[in-house]
C-alpha cells in the first residue's frame, strides 16, 4: 500500500509541472513572450530592496564617520588652546 | 564666559537629522511602490496581445506635451539644488527665492499633467476602458499625489524660511522627498509613455 501511495505520489510529481504552474502571477502569462519581462522584474525587486537599504546605510556610516572626526578635531583643537588660558590665569596671579 | 576643560567629551551633533533618516526609509518603501506597479505594468505588456495593448478610439499617450513637462520638473529640482546651496552660505533671501522658483516650477508641471489629463479624460479614456489607461492614471497619478505632497511641504519650508523660522532638518526631509518625486519621474515617463 504505501509502495503504491508512493509510485503515485511520484508519477503525479512528475507528471504535474506540466500544469501546475509553481509561481503565483504565471496565469498573467499571456500568449506574448514574457518570460523575459518576469526575469528582468525578478531580478529588479531583488535588488532594489538591497541597493537602497546598502545606499542608505553606507551614507549614514560616512556622516557618522565625518562627524566622529570633526568632533575629534574639535577635542583637540581645545586641548591645544587649555595650556595657553591656564598659563594666562598663572600670570594673571604672578 | 565658561571655559572648556580638557577631559571634557566634545559635544556630539547628529550625524544625519532624524527627519532625513526618516525620510530616507519612507522613500525607500515608495521607491519599493513604485517598483511594484511598474513591475506588474511591464509583465501585463509583455503578456498583451500586440494589438490590445493600445488606448481607445486611436488615442495616443501625449508624450511630447510630457516631455515639456518632465523638463519643468527636472528644472524644479536643480533650482532646489541651488536653493540648497545658498541656504547653506546663508544666504537666507537669495534661498527664498530659489525655494519658492522650484516650488512654482512643481506646482506648473502637476497643473500641465492635470491639464493632459483633462484631455484624455474629455477624449474618453478612462480606467475601465482599457489595461493602459488603468495602468497610466494608477501610476501617474500616484506620482501626482506625491508631487502634491512634496509641493506642500516645499510651500511650508518656503514660508517658515520667509519668516526665519525654518529648521535646516525640516529643509532637508522636504528637499529629499522632492529629489525622490524629481528622480522617479523618467523612470516612470520611458516605462509608460513609449
Amino acid at each position: 500500500m504505501v509502495f503504491r501511495t508512493l509510485v503515485v505520489a511520484l508519477a503525479l510529481l512528475f507528471a504535474a509541472p506540466a500544469s501546475a504552474l509553481a509561481c503565483p502571477v504565471c496565469g498573467l502569462a499571456g500568449p506574448g513572450n514574457n518570460g523575459w519581462a518576469y526575469l528582468a522584474m525578478t531580478l529588479m525587486l531583488s535588488a532594489l530592496p538591497v541597493g537602497i537599504l546598502g545606499g542608505v546605510l553606507f551614507w549614514v556610516y560616512r556622516r557618522t564617520k565625518e562627524a566622529e572626526e570633526a568632533a575629534e578635531a574639535e577635542q583637540s583643537r581645545r586641548a591645544s588652546a587649555a595650556p595657553t588660558r591656564r598659563q594666562a590665569g598663572v600670570e594673571a596671579v604672578r | 564666559m565658561p571655559m572648556a576643560l580638557v577631559g571634557e567629551p566634545p559635544k556630539r551633533r547628529a550625524a544625519v537629522p532624524s527627519g532625513v533618516l526618516g525620510m530616507l526609509l519612507f522613500v525607500a518603501a515608495e521607491v519599493m511602490f513604485f517598483a511594484g506597479l511598474i513591475s506588474a505594468f511591464t509583465i501585463t505588456r509583455a503578456g498583451a496581445p500586440p494589438l490590445a495593448w493600445s488606448l481607445p478610439g486611436g488615442v495616443v499617450l501625449p508624450a511630447a506635451e510630457t516631455a515639456f513637462n518632465s523638463i519643468v520638473l527636472m528644472m524644479s529640482g536643480v533650482v532646489l539644488v541651488v536653493a540648497h546651496w545658498r541656504l547653506r552660505r546663508g544666504e537666507d533671501a537669495k534661498a527664498a527665492r530659489a525655494l519658492l522658483a522650484a516650488t512654482i516650477l512643481g506646482a506648473a508641471f502637476v497643473l500641465l499633467q492635470g491639464r493632459e489629463w483633462w484631455g484624455l479624460l474629455s477624449r474618453g479614456v478612462t480606467m475601465q476602458t482599457s489595461t493602459l489607461g488603468a495602468f497610466f492614471y494608477l501610476i501617474v497619478g500616484t506620482h501626482a499625489l506625491h508631487a502634491a505632497c512634496a509641493i506642500v511641504g516645499l510651500g511650508v519650508a518656503w514660508w517658515r524660511l520667509r519668516r526665519g523660522a525654518l529648521p535646516a532638518g525640516f529643509f532637508y526631509t522636504a528637499e529629499t522627498f522632492w529629489y525622490f518625486v524629481v528622480a522617479i519621474w523618467p523612470v516612470i515617463y520611458f516605462r509608460v509613455y513609449f
